[in-house]
């Protein structure tokens, strides 16, 4: 392109508003995780719900690279696509409100539109709540001049009645403002033009600063002067006096190293040459040293709401640009909006719509999940059946076979065919309703609930993503911003059964509780155990949230605050694709990492005899009196030691030990499990209550402890959350066996 | 099982010696921690008590420390071995490395004090005792990362001066409650924390550092003053407690202000100020969100079960529910009556008047 487009005319806008990308002069190529040689790197920078993800996936396609910002647990994504000949590298940086209060989230972006040396960054913008979006853009741009703002939800916007002037809105900013559909890819190559005009340095950007404070000001001046002499080449001298005021901690280090020396106009170049270990002489350091040090002294001059005072100033510039480029006028999809609003938040209606939403989620996961369960065991131990047979002709050693076959790929075979169905039909549905704007509206609803005992209202949702797996619920724990409130969910999430202890608590229910009933209520009767199970697990997770709020997390920081998006029609390509990668396969891997060795264990106790018995009825003889304290017995217990890296092996391994068999086995029917159980076992309805009771409150597996561990990066809280669940389980189990063994004296 | 066997015997033995050696270590451990504290401890009460001539001596560091006089004497005798005291006479004298560490004990106490009460919203009563068991597990390192979290606080959260790394300020600012005169705005900088049951007392009127206050009347018994909005009567004892310095007219709050959880729905009011309560990561969180002086906020939603705990907010474009406590804190002037917002749909932006106003409140 020869002619700079900084920003498209109106004209062009309308067409682009109306035809598809077909119509565009240029492509975008995605290259998805393709990374090699790119020629620009660009940050997408944001508000939470602006539509961030989508422009990036419009950019880079589903596929993407997607892992943690280092040391952090902080998503991080990275994609490219190649645009006019040149190939971009983009990465996503978190969504955040601000810069400056120093949330992990934030101090990500931050860090990475500082020192990342990104050519371009594109600040995605939601054109329905411009006021809110321009105070993350101002703060942007007293970073960077290499900014493109991509005023999204231009479609959404009109429909609401509210107009934006863009080019009114580039004028005040100084930058290049360009309006987008993400969702739909309008606009999206205008974008990539305003893009590669910025990286290309055709376009002279004077960005928009926001007038100080007058004391603050005084301070500043004092320092730029300084900034400048030690870092002739930052061209945003001013920000970094704003910081060293406001004691930040990154770049004090940035000013005492040199750091922030690389930080020049064509600093990648530099920075590709020297890298951050480049160190500065002697003098330098001590002047920098300096420098801080006067702006620990400027610091103690000024008032103690001085970050009040800088935010308020942004806001308000924020305002004053939002008040001139935005025309709004009230329309029929607001109202419509605000009616569904009403209508979900209704103190009569609100509640039974919550709960038909979550059965309806729930029916479907079960029903759907049933026959692929089916077919994928038939499958996978068909598989089986082929490499016993094979490994038997090749005369390979049966010790060797029935390890391999029976143990280790049996092992894992169970626990992919009872996981995998029902954990690709449940995580959708919740992403789909997340994406929606429902589930924040259930966290809303439900608030007042968890505020009692000291939780956050979103703990709700990480509780209903725990009835799917505790692992994707410890690390769905994240949208919760709060630190002690998250480590609250955290911790408390195993107490809601997952979809591994389903099936245990649907089979006690079925032959112990629902046996005891007339037929014709055993159906209903099932049930109602099964949900008594789970009523008991939610019990606890109010009891130990609150128990931990008030001794434990006594010191950890918090703070309320809930955002309602906008309704919004889910991308659900996108989401068929990410929630698959992200939390099925992933949690998927996990398990068959920890069930494959498993499996192997169980075969080896069960095939090594010592004195006539194997090893497994061993430790269950052993550890028999210990069950009968609890209501249980020895076997069960074994059944749960070996079960740690995957609930789902529970009951094939009890009826393996109990019959006396070489590996896992399922029972044919429901008659002859029951027959194995209360015959042969001596089970009766206090050890099927205490297991329901166990099996609910019991240790997490260690799946999820491990991921404990990598989400609070703390030994401290994994072994807390591993054993606060272990001693309540041992206590409520036995608590209920004497108080019964007590009652039944009488 | 037989007890007579001489497994049993053996088995018994090893468990002994499997339990016994790690508890003695962890005693041992425990001693360790528990006088580098009592050192470190009275260190801190050395540097509280000041330099004046006879300001330090052995029975009154006692008294601070609850020690006997014996045990004060072996106190000192081991502080001045390792080099942090000097006794000449009867007064001790901190030493460089001494005065070093007490303002380091310092320092951490009263910023982990900050900590608890602004973002672990610990209640202000209970502070001090947390912090004087964390002020011993805190490296120079941690106490300077603390303070640069807390944003350079001057004060702890009930108005003790925090002391700057080089530098020994350990005065008490502003003037006391019972000499201050009637009718000029104060601000509240310092509440003796100690004796606990009086520190208490004052908080439950509602009296904090920040807090803007008028004395209206004042007599031999006490005090009657207007507390953000309220009227508080103090008796002379619990003044005396209280340190005032004068307030500056634009930090100044109406009389009697609204708080946006006594706006009812569909109303818009115009945020004036964030109370002196609402501190750290949550004052933080809410500036962020755009709750800062001039933001127009109408309540839009009420949750379906808490009857009203949280309510969702129409701010800057965006519904953010806050829970009652956080938004009874945000103080608010109504923006129009109802029958103004009956006409605000016809045309829709916040008419020239109001915008005038809005850039009127900010700074």
């Amino acid at each position: 392109m020869s002619t700079p487009t900084p920003t498209p005319t109106r004209t062009r806008v309308r067409a682009m508003l109306t035809h598809d990308c077909e119509a565009c002069p240029l492509y975008v190529n995605q290259l998805g995780i393709d990374l090699t040689h790119w020629d620009h790197l660009v940050a997408l920078a944001g508000n939470p719900n602006t539509g961030k993800s989508t422009l990036f996936n419009r950019l880079t396609g589903l596929k993407q690279h997607v892992g943690n910002w280092p040391g952090k647990t902080v998503t991080r994504a990275e994609g490219g696509f190649e645009f006019n000949g040149k190939r971009y590298k983009v990465v996503d940086l978190p969504g955040t409100y601000s810069l400056l209060s120093a949330s992990v989230e934030e101090e990500v972006a931050r860090d990475f539109v500082l020192f990342g040396h990104p050519d371009v960054v594109i600040i995605v913008v939601d054109a329905t709540a411009l006021e809110r979006n321009l105070n993350l853009v101002l703060q942007v741009l007293e970073i960077t001049d290499k900014v493109v703002v991509a005023l999204n939800m231009m479609d959404e916007a009109k429909r609401k009645g509210i107009h934006v002037d863009h080019r009114r809105l580039a004028r005040e900013l100084g930058v290049p403002v360009v309006p987008i559909v993400a969702r739909t890819g309008e606009g999206v190559s205008y974008l990539m033009q305003a893009v590669e005009d910025v990286a290309e340095g055709r376009i002279s950007i004077h960005p928009r600063r926001v007038a100080l404070d007058p004391a603050l000001n005084r301070a500043v001046e004092a320092l730029i002067p300084r900034v400048q002499a030690l870092f002739p080449n930052v061209g945003v001298p001013r920000w970094v006096a704003i910081r060293l005021l406001d004691g930040d901690l990154s770049v004090e280090d940035a000013v005492r190293t040199g750091r922030l020396g690389t930080l020049a106009p064509s600093a990648p170049a530099i920075a590709a040459e020297t890298g951050p270990t480049a160190h500065k002489d002697n003098g330098h350091i001590a002047e920098g040293e300096a420098l801080v040090r006067q702006a620990h002294e400027l610091r103690h001059t000024l008032a103690t709401d001085f970050r009040d005072r800088l935010v308020e100033a942004i806001y308000a510039e924020a305002t004053r640009i939002a008040q001139a480029a935005v025309r709004a006028e009230r329309s029929a999809a607001t109202s419509w909006e605000e009616r569904i609003d009403r209508l979900v938040t209704h103190p009569i209606w609100g509640l039974p719509l919550m709960l038909l939403g979550l059965a309806v989620a729930f029916w479907i996961t079960i029903v759907g999940a049933n026959y692929p369960s089916e077919l994928l065991a038939r499958l996978l131990f068909a598989v089986e059946d082929v490499g016993v047979a094979l490994f038997q002709q090749l005369g390979v050693p049966w010790w060797i076979t029935g390890f391999l076959w029976q143990g280790v790929y049996r092992g894992l075979a169970w626990v992919v065919s009872v996981m995998l169905p029902p954990m690709a039909i449940f995580f959708p549905i919740f992403t789909i309703l997340e994406d929606l704007g429902y589930l924040p509206r259930v966290a809303f609803n439900l608030d007042w609930l968890f505020k009692r005992v000291g939780a956050h209202g979103k703990q709700a949702l990480t509780m209903t993503m725990g009835f799917g797996c505790n692992a994707a619920g410890v690390i769905a724990t994240r949208i919760i911003e709060s630190p002690r409130e998250r480590l609250i969910a955290i911790l408390t999430n195993n107490f809601v059964p997952c979809n591994g202890r389903w099936p245990t608590l649907i089979m006690l229910g079925t032959i112990f509780v629902a046996a005891a009933f007339p037929p014709e209520l055993s159906a209903i009767i099932a049930a109602g155990a099964v949900v008594g199970a789970v009523v008991v697990g939610i019990f606890f997770t109010f009891v130990t949230s609150w128990l931990l709020s008030r001794t434990l997390l006594r010191g950890e920081a918090s703070a309320f605050t809930l955002e309602l998006p906008p309704y919004r029609r889910p991308d659900i390509k996108r989401i068929l694709y990410t929630s698959l990668i992200d939390r099925t396969i992933f949690v998927l891997w996990r398990a068959v990492i920890m069930a494959a060795p498993a499996g192997g264990l169980i075969w080896i106790l069960a095939n090594i005899y010592v004195g006539g018995t194997s090893l497994a009825q061993h430790i269950a003889s052993f550890l028999d009196p210990f069950g009968r304290l609890l209501g249980l017995d020895g076997v069960i217990l074994l059944a749960y030691i070996i079960a740690i890296p995957a609930n789902e092996i529970v009951v094939p391994t009890m009826i393996m030990v109990y019959s006396g068999a070489g590996a896992m086995v399922e029972a044919e029917s429901l008659a002859e499990l029951r027959a194995l159980f209360v015959d042969g076992a001596g089970w009766t309805l206090l050890t099927a209550i205490s297991l329901m009771l166990f099996a609910v409150l019991h240790n997490p597996c260690s799946t999820t402890i491990l991921t404990i561990w990598k989400e609070t990066r703390s030994a401290k809280w994994a072994t807390v959350g591993a054993l606060m669940p272990l001693a309540i389980a041992f206590l409520v189990t036995f608590l209920v066996a004497q108080s019964w063994a007590l009652l039944a004296r009488f | 099982m037989e007890l007579s066997s001489p497994m049993t015997g053996a088995i018994v033995a090893l468990v002994a010696t499997v339990v016994a050696v790690p508890a003695l270590t962890w005693l041992r451990e425990q001693y360790r921690v528990r006088r580098r504290e009592t050192v470190e401890d009275a260190l801190k009460a050395l540097l509280e008590l000041g330099d004046r001539v006879g300001a330090r001596t052995p029975d009154l560091l006692a008294g601070r420390l609850h020690l006997s006089r014996r045990a004060t004497l072996r106190l000192i005798q081991t502080m001045s071995e390792r080099g942090l005291v000097r006794v000449a006479g009867e007064g001790i004298q901190l030493t460089p490395m001494g005065k070093a560490l007490a303002l380091h004990v310092l320092r951490a106490h009263r910023l982990w004090e900050c900590y608890l009460s602004d973002d672990a919203a610990v209640p202000l009563k209970d502070i001090h005792r947390l912090a004087e068991k964390a002020e011993h597990k805190l490296s120079p390192g941690d106490v300077r990362r603390l303070e640069v979290r807390m944003g350079y606080p001057s004060h702890d959260p009930h108005g003790d001066p925090i002391p700057r790394e080089d530098e020994a300020g350990v005065k008490r600012p502003g003037t006391p409650l019972t000499a201050w005169p009637v009718g000029q705005p104060a601000r509240i900088v310092h509440i003796e924390d100690e004796p606990e049951s009086v520190f208490a007392q004052i908080l439950a009127e509602g009296l904090t550092p920040g807090t803007l206050l008028t004395v209206i009347e004042r007599s031999a018994k006490g005090i009657r003053l207007q507390a953000e909005g309220n009227e508080v009567w103090l008796a002379a004892v619990l003044a005396a407690h209280i340190h005032v310095v004068p307030s500056s007219d634009d930090e100044a709050i109406p009389t009697a202000p609204l708080t946006l959880a006594e706006v009812p729905e569909g109303h818009q009011v115009q945020v004036v100020g964030l109370s002196s309560e609402v501190r750290g990561l949550l004052r933080r969180r809410l500036l962020d969100l755009g709750f800062t002086r001039g933001a127009i906020v109408e309540p839009v939603l009420h949750s379906a079960f808490g009857r009203g705990d949280p309510t969702a907010y129409r701010v800057r474009g965006t519904l953010i529910a806050l829970r009652r406590d956080q938004a009874r804190h945000i103080f608010v002037t109504p923006l129009n009556t109802p029958s103004e917002e009956e006409q605000r749909h016809e045309h829709t932006h916040p008419d020239p008047h109001e915008n005038a106003r809005a850039r009127h409140a900010h700074p």
